[in-house]
């Protein structure tokens, strides 16, 4: 295997994990509340933030994936009680409008809170490769991210199919009118569907904190450069959202070897339109939103 | 255009159930106005003694529906205002939230979207666990009994009404609230729904209101029934003092 | 269907953007006898217009006729964008990469003699038209999200086509040699503030007199309930296509406007943070009024300066002053993102409808003061 196409194998998973686990939040938003939600990548910014502090302050990975977890997942549903829930019913483009003022906000507060400059970190996992043919080898740091991602997805799964929480979520992405009138509280349970969606994007921050030193704003933008991982999986598909996750990461991948790095967005962004033209509801995606 | 209590033709007196001990639903004055100025109700009253079936009867539009929500609760906007009381068991619950109507035991089965196409059958009674059912207690309408794999989306029209009603019913409600349950059935089929719906009142003592547009067969098997047009109740009386005909070519517009 | 046709008469005041579609039900007899809604707002707006520019033309310094035309400049777009979403309810996430085509045809013919003022515009308008067509054909098919995502879509690749473009041609941006009309020197402050003036007003008045209209109806009933206009005999294909060619065609004119403004084009400026700018900047002021999307336009262009004002103030507080002034682009940031959720929440219409309720507070308190007057007149 030629080191070329083993970077893009690594590279293209790992970014498909941090696609994934972006889309997976995303898409739980959307099921149970119908909005589609432009701040994902603020909550990423936070989540690797608060990260960055604790694992500065002393903590170390454990604690700071904890802190993040549990402040996001308070965070994501209070964000749903003080503002989606007074915005029930109005159409889908006001409620992507309003994420997209919740995005600017939390960045502006983060920016302000934290600063500008790229975050740093001590490194936290060794540089050292598994090898699993010649060229092909995943450092520490990569079958970690691989592993929590997957993790993450079996996780919500089975939480979704097999528990009561469960099943009144899927219940309201469902159909939340029917669900108020069969007594399902309905506020209650979006609210922890926006919480489970920050605590995800949150630890998606995290990981690509620990892969590369960013600065806020390129980790912000990541958030939207996995609306095309999403929609390739099916924009209500929550195996959809890691399966489209991985694809475009390889494509990206790809691109940014053989073409070149810049043309990586735009390559994603064609796909995009491609699958728009083609098949709206993507590869797992449901036939209700084949036509949004 | 208020005719207010009519006699039917060659009728019994109209029996007043009130009389008879406390109403389980009490409807008075009941008043909704749109802000955009659609018209709601104008002047509703109406009320429901334990185990017993009233059946609202009316034309597209009348006000049918509306009534109903307000009954639930679900009349909560801005853009919407009502005036009135409604009272359970003798406490008044006007302006209440469906959820605190769904604990006083008002539940609504509503006309379209009754069941979640997504969830299995067996799912829907999982939602509805609670109030001492378990999801395997058997169903009260046995055709779901083989059905319990299957997506409701999947359904036929008649399974999904069963469904719905089977969810509904498992919630142990003091008052049913259905609204439209033969919309888009099979004549056969909603007799036999009818049927059992008025079994299931007699054996557990549930109050039902039936909003119909098939007049016939709310009749077969309601108590009460009345009749609403353009927003206010034109018609009530016994059910089988009363003949579709009658209604039918007087109020309900149908030339049968 | 003689009801439905009545329905679809009714439907001469936009509903609110976001409001579910009017219940069933048809609109009161007043509602539906009256002639029209009432001319005072109308002449109100115009006077607070033309009083605004004659003092701006008369009495501004440069860098007050400066910010008044970043603002009309950004009005024209908006205006656009409002007619886009707010009155057809149809998605657009990339008023900046239109703007872009305007600013870079602008800027490229400022260089060819045969260009002059008003040509380069006008080919803008041609270039930002076809833009708006190639959006429109997945336009009809899409509404709501997906439409939102062609739009994302677009911006990225245009931009890119952008980048790539200046990149090949011009390194460090184009420079716009400024258009002159005769001996006019239209970048100078006034020529170009009254330039900017001029289409605005051309504008709003077009527009005014089609929202009135039957492509107003037909622009409302789409948005409201698309399925329910077609059926109603709407032509969706005519009405979808003629409001995005429209607003993307007056959209890249307003780009070519700014890059005489700027004297400077860069593809970085025309990025999905001035595209997510723009339409906050419409909800801000007011979505679906036609006055919202400039007052919207007013508090972007405005609030940094308001800031800058404040830090001065707290000149007994150093600390704070400097920390101020120094975040004031953040600062700035989080205020739009809070404003724009408390508006969402709490006044669909923005800074337009904030200001209708203290006028109406007002005329309240002058009717509260003169029914005391006078009744103390009749007591006397």
């Amino acid at each position: 295997m030629s080191a070329d196409v083993a970077t893009v194998i690594v590279n293209g998973l790992v970014t498909g994990c941090i696609y994934g686990r972006i889309g997976i939040g995303f898409v739980i938003i959307f099921r149970a509340t119908g909005v589609v939600s432009f701040a994902q990548g603020a909550f990423m910014v936070l989540g690797a933030l608060i990260f960055g502090s604790v694992v500065n302050g002393g903590g170390d990975l454990a604690i700071g994936m904890i802190a993040v977890s549990a402040a996001l997942f308070i965070g994501g549903g209070l964000i749903y009680w003080l503002v989606f829930a007074r915005l029930v019913g109005s159409d889908a483009f006001i409620t992507a409008v309003a994420t997209v003022g919740l995005g600017t906000l939390i960045e502006a507060i983060a920016l302000l809170i934290w600063g500008p400059s790229t975050i740093n970190i001590p490194q936290q996992f060794s540089f050292h490769r598994h090898h699993v043919v010649s060229t092909l080898g995943f450092s520490n740091l990569e079958i970690f991210t691989m592993c929590l991602t997957v993790g993450i997805f079996i996780i919500v799964l089975i939480g979704l199919h097999r528990t009561p929480v469960g099943l009144r979520m899927r219940a309201v992405a469902n159909n939340a009118r029917l669900a108020a009138f069969t007594g399902v509280n309905v506020v209650t349970t979006s609210a922890l569907a926006w919480a489970i969606a920050g605590l995800t994007a949150g630890l998606a921050g995290v990981v690509y904190l620990l892969g590369t030193q960013p600065d806020p704003g390129s980790v912000y933008s990541i958030g939207l450069a996995a609306l095309p991982a999403i929609l390739l999986g099916g924009f209500d598909s929550v195996p959809g959202a890691l399966v489209g996750g991985v694809l475009i990461g390889l494509v990206q991948a790809a691109v940014a070897v053989y073409i070149g790095g810049a043309w990586q967005d735009v390559v994603a962004y064609g796909v995009l339109l491609a699958i728009l033209l083609v098949r709206p509801q993507g590869l797992f995606g449901s036939a209700e939103v084949a036509r949004l | 255009m208020a005719f207010g209590t009519r006699r039917p033709r060659g009728s019994a007196d109209v029996v007043d159930p009130t009389a008879s001990g406390r109403a389980m639903l009490g409807v008075s004055k009941l008043r909704v106005t749109y802000s955009n100025g659609a018209r709601g109700l104008t002047d509703v009253s109406f009320d429901v003694a334990p185990g017993e079936i009233v059946a609202i009867l009316g034309r597209n539009g009348a006000g049918k529906t509306t009534t109903l929500r307000a009954v639930g609760g679900f009349l909560r906007s801005e853009h919407v205002s009502v005036s009135g009381s409604v009272s359970l068991e003798g406490h008044d619950i006007t302006g209440s939230t469906p959820m605190s109507t769904f604990r006083k035991g008002i539940v609504l089965v509503p006309e379209r979207d009754k069941v979640f196409s997504a969830l299995r059958v067996s799912e829907h009674l999982q939602l509805a666990a609670a109030h001492g059912w378990k999801a395997d207690d058997p169903c009260a309408f046995e055709p779901l009994e083989r059905l319990r794999n299957s997506r409701a989306g999947l359904l036929s029209g008649g399974e999904r009404q069963m469904l719905a009603l089977e969810v509904a019913l498992r919630n142990n409600p003091k008052l049913l609230l259905v609204d439209e349950a033969s919309l888009g059935l099979a004549p056969v089929i909603v007799k036999d729904l009818m049927n059992r719906l008025r079994a299931i009142a007699t054996d557990r003592g549930t109050s039902m209101v039936v909003v119909e547009q098939d007049a016939a067969a709310a009749l077969r098997v309601a108590d009460r029934v009345y009749v609403i047009s353009r927003g206010e109740v034109v018609w009530q009386g016994a059910a089988d003092a009363t003949s579709a005909t009658d209604l039918g070519a007087q109020y309900l517009g149908m030339s049968r | 269907m003689s009801g439905s046709w009545r329905h679809l008469a009714t439907l001469t005041r936009p509903n609110r953007p976001g409001e579910s579609a009017a219940v069933e039900g048809e609109g009161s007899v007043a509602a539906r006898l009256r002639i029209g809604p009432s001319p005072w707002p109308a002449l109100l707006g115009v006077t607070v217009f033309v009083a605004a520019v004659l003092s701006i033309f008369f009495g501004g310094s440069q860098y007050v006729l400066y910010e008044a035309t970043l603002i009309v400049t950004y009005g024209i777009v908006t205006v656009a964008q409002d007619w886009i979403f707010g009155r057809t309810g149809l998605v657009s996430l990339g008023p900046a990469a239109i703007m872009a085509v305007g600013a870079f045809t602008a800027a490229r013919l400022s260089t060819e003699g045969w260009a002059v003022f008003p040509i380069p515009v006008l080919i803008a308008f041609v270039f930002g038209g076809i833009v708006g067509l190639l959006i429109g054909i997945p336009g009809l098919r899409f509404r709501g999200l997906y439409l939102m995502l062609t739009t994302l879509a677009l911006q990225f690749i245009i931009s890119f086509a952008a980048q790539k473009y200046q990149g090949v041609n011009r390194e460090a941006g184009f420079t716009v040699i400024p258009p002159h009309w005769g001996s006019l020197l239209l970048s100078d402050p006034k020529p170009l503030f009254i330039v900017n003036v001029v289409v605005l007003a051309v504008l709003l008045l077009t527009l005014a007199g089609m929202y009135r209209g039957v492509p107003g109806r037909a622009w409302s009933a789409l948005r409201q309930n698309e399925a329910a206009a077609s059926v109603l005999g709407v032509n969706l294909v005519r009405w979808k296509l003629m409001a995005f060619v429209g607003s993307s065609a007056v959209t890249a004119v307003g780009g070519a406007l700014y890059a005489y403004q700027i004297g400077q084009v860069q593809y970085t400026t025309y990025s999905l943070d001035l595209s997510l700018t723009l339409v906050v900047m419409v909800f801000i002021g007011g979505v679906g009024t036609m006055t919202g999307p400039i007052l919207g336009a007013v508090a972007i262009v405005l609030l940094p300066v308001g800031l800058q004002k404040l830090s001065g103030q707290f000149s007994g507080w150093p600390t704070a002053a400097n920390w101020l002034s120094f975040h004031e682009a953040l600062v700035a940031n989080a205020i739009y993102g809070l404003a724009l959720l408390l508006i969402l929440i709490f006044e669909r219409d923005g800074v337009f409808g904030l200001l209708k309720r203290l006028v109406r507070l007002g005329l309240r308190l002058v009717q509260l003061v003169a029914g005391l007057t006078r009744r103390r007149a009749v007591d006397a």
